[in-house]
Formats: C-alpha cells, structure tokens, sequence
C-alpha cells in the first residue's frame, strides 16, 4: 500500500517512483495545495489534524478499490498533516496507466473519496480570528 | 474511600479537532456505567459525552463515533478498553 498519513512535506519525486510502471503509458498526479482566501476571509496557514490509524485504514481501501476499477498499475497518496502554509501541498495523488483516460478518471475520483471518507479535519488560520476557524465538514457516514 | 465498583467500563476516548478542544486532552480515559442490560453502548456513550461536555450541544457538533477505528452506530456494544474515538464532521483536502 502507498497511501499515508504524513506529518512531513510531501515528496513529489517520491510519490510519482511509487508509481513508476514500465507498462504504464499514463501517469496522474494531482496536487490539493493551502488556498490565501476561503470565500472573503483571508487565509495564512492551515492545520491539518488525523485520526492516523482510520485514515490510513481508510486510504488503503481507496487505493485498492480504485486500482481495482479502473486496472491501474500503480496508485499513491500522501495527506499531510501539521501547520502547512500557503501555497504548500496538503495532498497528492498519483496514478498510472496504460493509457491515459483510467489515470485521469481515478485521480478524480480518488481525491473525492479522501475528501469524504478520511477522518481528517482542517482549521483555517484567517486574519481576524484569533485561534483559526475549524472548516466546516461533512458527517462521516457508516456504522448504519 | 468509595470502591470502584464493576458495573463501569473503562475505555479509551480519542477526540479530534474541535471536539478536542472543547474535551482538552485528544485522550482521556472514560468510565461508563453498565446500563440495565448489563452493558454499554455507543447511545450511553454519547449520552455521557453530551451530559460531560455541554459546550458539544450548544454549538450543535455532530458526532460520529469510531470503535477500534470502525465507525459504529447507537446500538454497538462497547467492551472495556476498546478504542473509542469521537469525530467531528470532516473536513481534509
């Protein structure tokens, strides 16, 4: 498996060996990274927090589903965690592929799966606000 | 000196984000009466969070609860020193 939870930057020439494929005629690799506003506010910083052990549990079987559906070679994810400032990378996904269409495809889909399903939370560091503004999320769904 | 009696469970809470800033510590350990089944739920769980930590109910914070990093519904029996952990909404990216 090559999805983790790090505390470190990310690697980018890492991430994209992890999925160095002979066979692979496709390489994705998405970039989620610290935006400077958040509808009017101004943003320094973001700190990220996770819940290490589910969210890798949780990253695993992305990975493995999206391999799966869409016959990659190789698939890798990194999310950080920490004090991350603008314009640093707070996820990267990469994926090959024989050709190109299933790479694209998977990368799309795999950062909305992350997005939705990997118990990590964010707080905006905003000019103003004393102490930053937890981000607004999504219930994590299952256990029904 | 009042003994600690063996209709409580201990457990291990996690908590994360906001929900760890209203508790204070991202860990605590937590003692849960048995309820009349002789047991203890995730219900009795939040019920005792809720009752423990009103500032939750006051900004209205859903909370999801993970048990040995599974997410787990109302009915779950919890046993001592399983991993309990209380969720926030979501929010990674």
């Amino acid at each position: 498996m090559f999805s983790i939870i790090s505390e470190h930057p990310i690697d980018i020439e890492m991430l994209l060996a992890n999925v160095k494929d002979d066979s692979a005629g496709a390489t994705v690799l998405f970039l989620g990274t610290v935006r400077n506003h958040n509808d009017d506010d101004a943003v320094s910083a973001i700190y990220y927090e996770a819940y290490i052990r589910m969210a890798e549990e949780a990253m695993a079987k992305i990975e493995a589903e999206v391999v799966e559906r869409w016959n990659l070679k190789k698939f890798a994810a990194v999310h950080r965690i920490g004090n991350l400032k603008v314009g640093e990378v707070s996820v990267a996904i990469a994926a090959s592929s024989e050709h190109r269409a299933e790479a694209f495809e998977a990368g799309r889909y795999a950062i909305d799966r992350i997005k939705t399903e990997v118990p990590i939370w964010k707080k905006e560091i905003i000019t103003g606000h004393i102490g930053g503004v937890w981000a607004e999320g999504k219930p994590l769904a299952g256990g029904d | 000196m009042e003994q600690q009696p063996p209709q409580f469970i201990t457990l291990k809470v996690k908590s994360f984000a906001i929900l760890r800033e209203i508790i204070g510590a991202h860990q605590m350990t937590l003692q849960l009466p048995r309820n009349n089944q002789g047991t203890a739920t995730v219900a009795d769980l939040r019920t005792k969070i809720l009752e423990l930590y009103p500032e939750i109910s006051a900004q209205r914070i859903p909370i999801g609860v993970a048990v040995n990093s599974k997410m787990a519904n109302d009915k779950l029996i919890i046993n001592d020193f399983d991993e309990i952990a209380l969720l926030p909404p979501i929010s990674g990216g």
